[in-house]
């Protein structure tokens, strides 16, 4: 090992003058101790707890009883509201109507972002508004009515709902009230003992109920019919559902499916293997059934070996292979496509909040990190993005640095296009009729048509057996014309995608606006068959579209039956966007607050290209963005295909680094070679101190020729804590990916370690998506507890 | 009454508490460096850890030396209330308008030697990442050996190694480029 130098004995000396400093300044141990035993008397539960002084105000003995708790702080309001106040200690009566602020904590006392907050007066009138919470976890009522009997209620997917009735509201004040949200009722059984403890609202589940949980030694069917109304005649797994026609449904336990994945037949025996272990729910549906809807439990049993659980599940994801890491010294170029696709993420969410764990392969790690707006500077002059490049320690490699790359896209008022062509192409099949679908579609287009303008378009397409259009092209201003087709739409049906896809471009044709927004929005669960016409056809007739300049954007929806790979491989090659909206607040991000970005696009085909310096860097890892590399050729070739960005967008890029003089176990040695040189660096790597360059090429949208940017980088050392709250939060929200990928890189990296990096990197936060993000990976790492029982 | 409980149990174990106090100054310091040097905060979690110990929460095993036993429940401690904390101070506090969140205790200026030479140590080692800093405050402050640092972090060994060199060269660094000008 080294020989202690002259540095390393002034290291010693100041770490032991340092000790010594602290020692003088210790509190005594017993001191320390009586301070101890003080706070276990206030708080036994929760240890100590600063600063939080909220006032404890009756009622919380029958609301103890409920299983949560509430507190009431009633403050003046910061600002008077009119008037002088008079000098009384009565509360201020103005005509003014006081504002009620409602947090929303989970079970833990963490803030949720996102919840719906009810508010009922007594009168029996409910409020009009019923606002979100906020990143804070806190939802503002403004003017309400002041009486001493309202009710509030919070709820959010995934968590009981909570009311609370006799909320005094008092006039002239603002009232501050939590409501905490109680988790879903969860029972988890490990060998032959329900364990109590991890098991959520006892109360509700009678002792018989307890006697009937799935045990070891049970098996599919057994555990299938334990969910109310489900039958197993039989005794072959598959179950029949109370008023629902035989075969109409799907059941599934745990992902295993009574389907046949390649006949798509009802098999007839599922799995014999008995559940080891499991954990179930009774939120959430795990029957799925086009007549009748049964709401059974949905229940997850983890067991041990692979081959047990074959994947039957008919949602399809195309599976991806993590990029390695390559050497630099062999692989100096590193070339993608930028891809600006979120449907990854809501997906994602859409499987936490419903209480499982995703599919590896429904997890893209690029479509995370561009899930999020990052507060990269906008572009200056006439380029249509600007480009940032940072690098700073790797959080979860410490010997490894992580490059962040960020484009952001030039912002586009409203005002400045020239009008919107718009041809929304709605599938309308049976498959179509659950509320998160055709219901929630309609109201998501609603909102996007709240927008319209006079010079805007929009036509209709309907495509279900048949395929029809029901609204020709009609101005925007005609709203009520708009919205009324929208509610005429019902489900039922097959699916016959292709007539309807032909049928939409056509209509979007003939109503073309030269140098506007001509768009075909597909919205569907992508569970089609392509009637007559083969996959490649399709797609050719999408891209040959695409060229002549009408884009086509994907709206992807629904669960049980959804087609990830297919909605995303159709936006690819239709120059647009694919989004999955799951909620409708999902619905509000990608149509009202990034409508600019999902209509307009400022560039197309943006490629990027990376060379590293050999003297600085040994090896580099692009961290997702699996399906969108290209060879270092296509760089320069204008006839490939790439990304597009719109108005506003953001697109991030990791890269994690193993400088040169690290030699890291990532990668493996490969023998020199007999028969030429390798590759010698050049003269100039060794004296340039840049670490890399960056080079993209994008093209006008309605340009054929592509224009090159060129950007060198030079790290500058920074460690992790000094990096920027942007960087942190990506490398946050790549490190999650890397966790439900479960990535070989991952190191010794946890859920708690990407909460915490999160948590540095919240920032700003409009609009909470980052406070939402921090409450999907504690969700993850709660999911994760099953599987560790022992 | 579960604190009652609690409490009346505190007193027995008067063997493990003499054993604590022997090391006390120590802990102290180590929670001062879990907690990123707050001292209102460090001395909360040595207080809960205190609790944790005495009333029979934290166990311990008898696998390892009390000490590195004690210091890894300062550190999951410590490490649990930041997770616990930071969210709902950050987003509570604003809720409260007009209270502000509270700022980490500013260190008081002390201009004895060696409070002088720790606010230097304090600024060198900021450029190095929370392990590397972790790593050498138990190398060079505890004089723990390699081995029992690996047991205190939950690292192996060869990490903890890694971790050791690239701090050391860091704060070499940071040495050299403000060592002369001091």
């Amino acid at each position: 090992m080294t020989t202690p130098d002259k540095n390393e004995r002034e290291i010693r000396e100041l770490f032991s003058a340092a000790r010594r400093a602290d020692a003088e300044e210790t509190p005594g141990f017993k001191e320390t101790l009586r301070a101890a035993r003080e706070v276990a008397v206030k708080s036994p539960a929760s240890g100590t707890r600063r600063g939080l002084q909220w006032a404890f105000v009756g009622a919380a003995a029958s609301a103890a009883v409920a299983g949560f708790a509430f507190w009431l702080v009633l403050q003046e309001s910061p600002a008077p509201l009119t008037g002088s106040a008079p000098e009384t200690n009565e509360p201020t009566v103005t005509a003014d109507s006081p504002r009620l602020e409602i947090g929303v904590p989970d079970p833990t006392g963490m803030p949720i972002a996102g919840a719906t907050v009810f508010l009922d007066h007594d009168n029996g009138q409910t409020a009009a508004t019923r606002p979100r919470t906020g990143s804070d976890g806190v939802a503002v009522f403004t003017q309400v009515k002041a009486d001493a009997g309202s009710k509030i209620e919070g709820s959010y997917p995934g968590m009981d709902s909570r009311t609370e009735t006799d909320v005094a509201v008092p006039p002239g004040l603002v009232a501050q009230r939590p409501v905490r949200l109680g988790s879903e009722d969860k029972v988890v059984a490990s060998g032959s003992v329900i364990d109590r403890k991890d098991t959520d609202n006892s109360l509700r589940f009678r002792d018989e109920f307890s006697g009937d949980l799935p045990l070891a030694g049970r098996d599919y069917q057994h555990v299938l019919t334990l969910a109310p109304g489900v039958h197993d005649n039989e005794g072959d797994g598959n179950v029949t559902v109370h008023g629902s026609r035989e075969r109409d449904f799907k059941s599934s336990v745990d992902d295993l499916s009574s389907v046949d994945p390649l006949a798509g037949k009802i098999m007839a025996h599922v799995n014999s293997n008995p559940v080891e272990k499991s954990a179930a729910k009774t939120s959430g549906a795990g029957v799925n059934s086009t007549r009748a809807k049964a709401e059974p439990m949905a229940i997850s049993a983890p067991t041990e070996s692979p081959e047990a659980r074959p994947s039957f599940n008919t949602e399809g994801y195309r599976a991806t292979t993590e990029n390695r890491f390559l050497s630099v010294q062999e692989n100096p170029l590193s070339t993608f496509s930028i891809d600006v696709d979120t449907g990854s993420y809501s997906n994602v969410r859409r499987f936490l909040t419903s209480g499982t764990l995703p599919p590896r392969d429904a997890v893209r790690i690029e479509e995370l990190l561009n899930y999020f707006s990052y507060d990269d500077p906008t572009p200056r002059g006439d380029a249509p993005f600007s480009a940032r490049i940072e690098i700073a320690d790797c959080p979860w490699a410490p010997d490894h640095r992580l490059a962040r790359i960020g484009l952001k896209g030039r912002t586009i008022a409203r005002g400045e296009s020239r009008g919107s062509n718009l041809v929304f192409l709605i599938d309308v099949s049976g498959s179509m009729d659950t509320p998160d679908k055709l219901p929630l579609l309609k109201s998501a287009l609603a909102l996007l048509v709240d927008q319209l303008q006079g010079r805007d378009r929009v036509a209709m397409v309907v495509y279900a057996g048949a395929s029809g259009l029901v609204l020709p092209s009609t101005a925007g201003s005609a709203k009520a014309e708009i919205r009324a087709a929208l509610d005429r739409l019902r489900a039922g049906g097959g699916t016959n995608g292709a007539a309807g896809v032909a049928l939409a471009y056509q209509v979007a044709r003939e109503n073309f606006i030269p140098g506007g927004v001509n768009r075909v929005i597909l919205a569907t669960d992508g569970d089609f068959n392509l009637g007559m016409t083969s996959e490649s056809d399709l797609l050719g007739l999408i891209k040959k579209d695409a060229d002549d300049g009408i884009f086509l954007t994907t709206l992807g929806f629904g669960t049980g039956n959804y087609q990830d790979h297919r909605l995303e491989m159709l936006a690819d090659k239709g120059n647009g966007a694919y989004a999955y909206i799951d909620t409708i607040r999902e619905a509000r991000k990608v149509l009202v607050e990034q409508i600019e970005g999902t209509l307009v696009t400022i560039a197309k085909d943006v490629k990027v290209q990376i060379e590293f310096n050999p003297a600085q860097v040994g090896a580099y890892r692009l961290i997702g963005y699996e399906n969108r590399m290209l060879a270092k050729e296509d760089f320069n070739d204008d006839k490939k295909d790439a990304g597009e960005i719109g108005a506003g967008h953001s697109v991030t890029a990791l890269y994690e680094l193993v400088p040169a003089d690290v030699n890291s176990a990532a990668l493996p040695a490969v023998d020199s070679l007999k028969y030429q040189e390798a590759p010698a660096p050049q003269e100039n790597s060794r004296t340039s101190r840049e670490t890399l360059t960056l080079k993209l090429r994008y093209k006008e949208p309605d340009g054929a020729k592509s224009r090159r940017l060129s950007f060198p980088v030079i790290d500058d050392e920074r460690s992790f804590a000094g990096a920027s709250t942007d960087f942190k939060f990506a490398a946050a929200v790549a490190g999650f990916g890397m966790l439900l990928r479960d990535s070989e890189h991952r190191g010794d990296l946890g859920f708690d370690d990407v909460h915490a990096l999160a948590l540095q990197g919240i920032g700003v936060d409009t609009g909470g998506y980052r406070a939402e993000f921090l409450s999907l990976v504690r969700q993850a790492a709660s999911l994760q507890r099953p599987s560790e029982l022992d | 009454m579960e604190a009652v409980s609690a409490l009346s149990r505190v007193d027995a174990p008067a063997e493990l508490a003499a054993d604590l106090a022997a090391f006390h100054h120590a802990s102290y310091g180590w929670a001062l460096e879990c907690c990123r040097r707050d001292r209102q905060e460090a001395e909360e979690v040595l207080q809960a850890c205190y609790v944790k110990a005495l009333d029979g929460r934290a166990r311990f095993g008898g696998n390892s030396a009390l000490r590195t036993w004690f210091f890894g429940v300062i550190r999951y401690t410590a490490a649990e209330r930041r997770r616990r904390d930071g969210f709902r101070r950050l987003a509570l506090m604003n809720w409260f308008a007009g209270r502000p969140a509270p700022k980490p205790a500013a260190s008081p200026e002390h201009l004895s030697g060696q409070g002088e030479l720790r606010t230097r140590l304090n600024r060198l080692i900021v450029g190095l990442s929370d392990r590397q800093r972790e790593v050498l405050h138990m190398v060079f402050y505890q004089e723990l050996t390699l081995d029992e640092t690996a047991q205190v972090l939950g690292l192996s060994i060869g990490s903890v190694r890694r971790h050791y060199e690239r701090g050391k060269a860091r704060l070499r660094l940071a040495l050299a480029n403000t060592g002369e000008t001091k």
